[in-house]
């Protein structure tokens, strides 16, 4: 029974320390997962081997996100890079309870459906467990994988750290540009950036 | 002209619904420019600051925001022979999060100090100060925020304190220090 507690302090102990440590480096494998989309499928992301593959956290009441959705931003990245074959996942790590909490489906649909959204999937990760295994701290925060499963790129969605709509069309998307480095067989020439947003609300 | 008037009805209906004019009807943070003299002297600077009055649980960031968050700012409009300095940042606080986030910043007052020089040859009897602020301030969730603030102050003989001339002397041995345990 001791050895028993023993073993579980120590597993509880393990546990913290990884989700701690986790963070997602550049050219390492992506963690695997498989998460409930909001159209109540399961999507596992060994589904999508040998495709580039981006990653987005989101929380809809976050102005950050707000930012790119409302500008259109997002919604033309997801239509432009999907008819590319780039397979586009949208998380939502927010806990039960907290902003941007999506109770599936019914919330999940409505915001793709207001904001015309075109992701692959909208995926939610009420747990947390996907987005501490990937690190990810702001909404948004951008991750591509190469076609290998390897992180490619990681980190913001742009250069222009703000809230401002008007900041957009100045910014250097650096999502767009590992993608089309990507596709064209080239080295992402800006493999990591420190994301901006709102906290994820884990 | 009849039909063009039902879009602006739902437009002006959302625009004017409860859930927005109750969002507005008190922002978390309340700004306003102070000064640490009551006048200026032309050829001496005096400390300005943008002072952030935040709803309990709230925070504004600091430069550094940390893992998450938004940095304030602050952007003068200033006549000719007056110019300001680059802000002087009070040591922020820490702020954890789940998920092993670390942010930095201001609770209760966030203060932004910024000095104002004044020309020697600057020849007006009173000196107005524009500034445009932005600023993220976030509790469970987070909201931009932004205003415009100025403040008019007369020529004096000699620079006198203001009544919040103490705000200013409270935070001077911080300006500048990083928040504890901060690795850029």
């Amino acid at each position: 029974m001791r050895r028993l507690l023993i073993t579980a302090a120590f597993a509880a102990l393990a546990s913290l320390s990884f989700s701690a440590l986790a963070a997602v480096a550049v050219g390492a494998p992506a963690p695997t997962f498989s998460l409930m989309s909001s159209t109540g499928k399961v999507v596992s992301l060994k589904d999508f081997s040998g495709k580039l593959v981006v990653l987005e956290w989101t929380n809809p009441g976050c102005p950050f996100v707000k930012k790119h959705y409302g500008s259109g931003n997002m919604q033309k990245l997801q239509k432009d890079y999907t008819a590319k074959g780039v397979i586009w996942l949208t998380i939502s790590s927010s806990a039960k309870g907290k902003e941007g909490y999506l109770a599936a489906p019914a919330d999940a649909a409505a915001f793709i459906e207001k904001n015309h959204a075109a992701m692959t999937a909208l995926l939610l990760d009420p747990q947390g467990k996907v987005g501490r295994a990937y690190g990810a701290k702001t909404t948004p925060a951008m991750v591509v994988l190469a076609k290998d499963g390897t992180i490619a790129y990681e980190g913001a969605m742009d250069d222009k750290p703000s809230t401002d709509q008007a900041d957009i069309a100045g910014a250097h998307n650096y999502v767009a540009a590992a993608l089309d480095e990507l596709m064209a067989d080239k080295p992402v020439s800006v493999p990591q950036t420190r994301s901006y947003g709102c906290s994820i609300k884990y | 002209m009849r039909t063009r008037l039902v879009p602006w009805a739902l437009l002006a209906a959302l625009l004017f619904s409860p859930a927005l004019a109750i969002a507005s009807a008190k922002a978390p943070a309340q700004a306003s420019l102070i000064a640490d003299s009551q006048g200026f002297v032309p050829g001496q600077s005096f400390t300005v600051a943008l002072r952030l009055a935040l709803d309990p649980g709230w925070h504004t960031y600091w430069k550094d925001p940390g893992d998450a968050g938004l940095a304030t700012t602050i952007k003068f409009t200033l006549p000719p022979g007056v110019r300001a300095g680059d802000p002087q940042w009070p040591k922020p606080q820490v702020f954890k999060a789940a998920g092993d986030l670390t942010c930095y910043g201001y609770e209760g007052t966030a203060m932004l100090l910024v000095p104002i020089i004044v020309d020697p040859d600057y020849t007006g009897t009173s000196l107005t100060l524009q500034a445009k602020a932005t600023w993220l301030v976030c509790k469970a969730i987070c909201l931009p925020g932004k205003a415009s603030v100025s403040l008019k102050l007369r020529r004096q003989k000699a620079l006198e304190p203001s009544a919040k001339a103490a705000l200013f002397a409270k935070l001077k041995p911080s300006l500048g220090q990083p928040p504890d345990g901060y690795h850029p």
